[in-house]
């Protein structure tokens, strides 16, 4: 059976007394994924900042039936400083999941990161990152995941497997929230058009 | 791994690694007060008597290049926002932060003041009293400082922002820090000014990290 994570009732959000979205109505259940579309400057990275609760909504309110929830923003959430492994380690220390080094290097191997592993985050390619960040969603064991872009800078390859993880963590009784221009939709999932206004 | 073991190392390989982090201050310490050595040249009376107010002047400075960092760095990567967002409690983590940014930051010139203050004719009593009063004036600076910093964490060039808005909020800090060494040097009782040093950093203690959860979730806005 399925349990509600995410409840989202009348959202509305207000930027220089321009209605940026109002009216935004959704709910989020285990297993189940949400795709929040629109142009560029409809408000989808806004509106995913106000589910991670960063800001309460003009109007409206967001019920979180979780407080496992991974964001992946526009920006990596990892330390440039810190190496990759570094990085892993501290992200499974936040999210309080223990893997031993063998687990880890078998993540290492799927995200292609084997060789990056001591290298400072810093240094490495835009999608190098991605993937980096991405393996630490996938690690923390969320129950819910709030993305935005998750593709972004991604590589073909790269891209297979965001989507995999994603159908893995469906399964797994996760849910995804998600901010996307992909032409290539997540299966099943509802979508919440956004407008510019 | 133990949550705030895991932070302490690595706040402290962040430090290491940013370099500039830990030794800008010291740095920067040491040279104004070669400066002032140099310009004050034979006259050792008067440069012992302004031996404190250099002291607590320059540290107030030093520590205020160092908070621009603060937050900004993790702000910008998003693992501010990451750490904000977990269910792990926010402020006792912000604590260990800020305590290691002091370790990084200002427990060096705290050592490395008396050692001055002897230099320039204070006696060792005096000069420890100036070590450890800047470990509570700096302390309260880093608290106060961090409020501001989480205010200007989006703002372009807040560093230059931070430094304006800060060093008048200082100001109390540093006049009651002066005035223990100031009563000690002419044999008074300083627990006065001591006190109203401690009641500071106290309420610092017990106010700044609360009113910096909510200040830094905002900032994740921008």
């Amino acid at each position: 059976m399925s349990t509600l994570l995410l409840n989202a009732r009348n959202i509305s959000w207000r930027i220089s007394g321009r209605t940026l979205f109002s009216g935004i109505d959704f709910s989020v259940r285990t297993g189940e994924a949400l795709e929040l579309r629109g142009p560029n400057g409809s408000g989808k990275s806004t509106l995913l900042r106000l589910l991670a609760k960063f800001q309460q909504p003009h109007e409206g309110i967001v019920q979180l039936n979780t407080r496992r929830v991974g964001f992946l923003g526009h920006k990596s959430g990892l330390s440039g400083l810190l190496s990759v492994f570094e990085n892993i380690k501290w992200y499974c220390t936040l999210a309080k999941v223990h893997y031993t080094d063998t687990e880890l290097e078998d993540r290492l191997h799927l995200f292609e990161l084997t060789h990056e592993k001591q290298t400072l985050v810093q240094e490495l390619s835009t999608g190098q990152v991605r993937r980096c960040a991405l393996l630490c969603l996938s690690l923390a064991q969320y129950n819910l995941w709030l993305l935005d872009e998750p593709t972004a800078a991604l590589d073909s390859r790269g891209i297979s497997l965001t989507q995999s993880l994603i159908e893995q963590h469906r399964k797994n009784a996760g849910a995804v929230v998600m901010a996307t221009h992909s032409t290539d939709p997540i299966p099943e999932a509802t979508t919440v058009e956004l407008n510019v206004t | 791994m133990n949550l705030y073991l895991g932070l302490i190392q690595r706040e402290l390989l962040i430090g290491v690694r940013s370099g500039s982090e830990a030794l800008v201050p010291l740095a920067f310490f040491a040279l104004v007060i070669f400066v002032f050595a140099l310009t004050f040249g034979t006259e050792k009376e008067l440069l012992a008597r302004c031996t404190i107010p250099i002291l607590w002047i320059t540290a107030l400075f030093a520590n205020t290049l160092s908070l621009d960092n603060l937050f900004k760095r993790d702000h910008d990567d998003g693992t501010l926002a990451l750490t904000l967002l977990s269910f792990r409690p926010s402020i006792p983590i912000i604590v260990v932060k800020l305590v290691i940014h002091w370790t990084i930051t200002a427990l060096p010139i705290c050592l490395f003041a008396p050692l001055i203050g002897k230099m320039f004719g204070l006696s060792w009593e005096a000069a420890v009293l100036v070590g450890g009063t800047l470990g509570i004036g700096t302390l309260s600076m880093t608290l106060i400082g961090a409020l501001v910093a989480a205010l200007l964490i989006g703002v372009e060039r807040g560093g230059q922002v931070l430094l304006l808005i800060v060093v008048p909020i200082y100001l109390p800090v540093l006049l009651l820090g002066i005035g223990i060494s100031t009563l000690h040097a002419q044999g008074m009782t300083y627990s006065s000014p001591l006190l109203g040093s401690l009641a500071i950093l106290s309420a610092g203690i017990t106010c700044v990290p609360l009113a910096l959860k909510p200040l830094l979730k905002t900032a994740q806005d921008s």
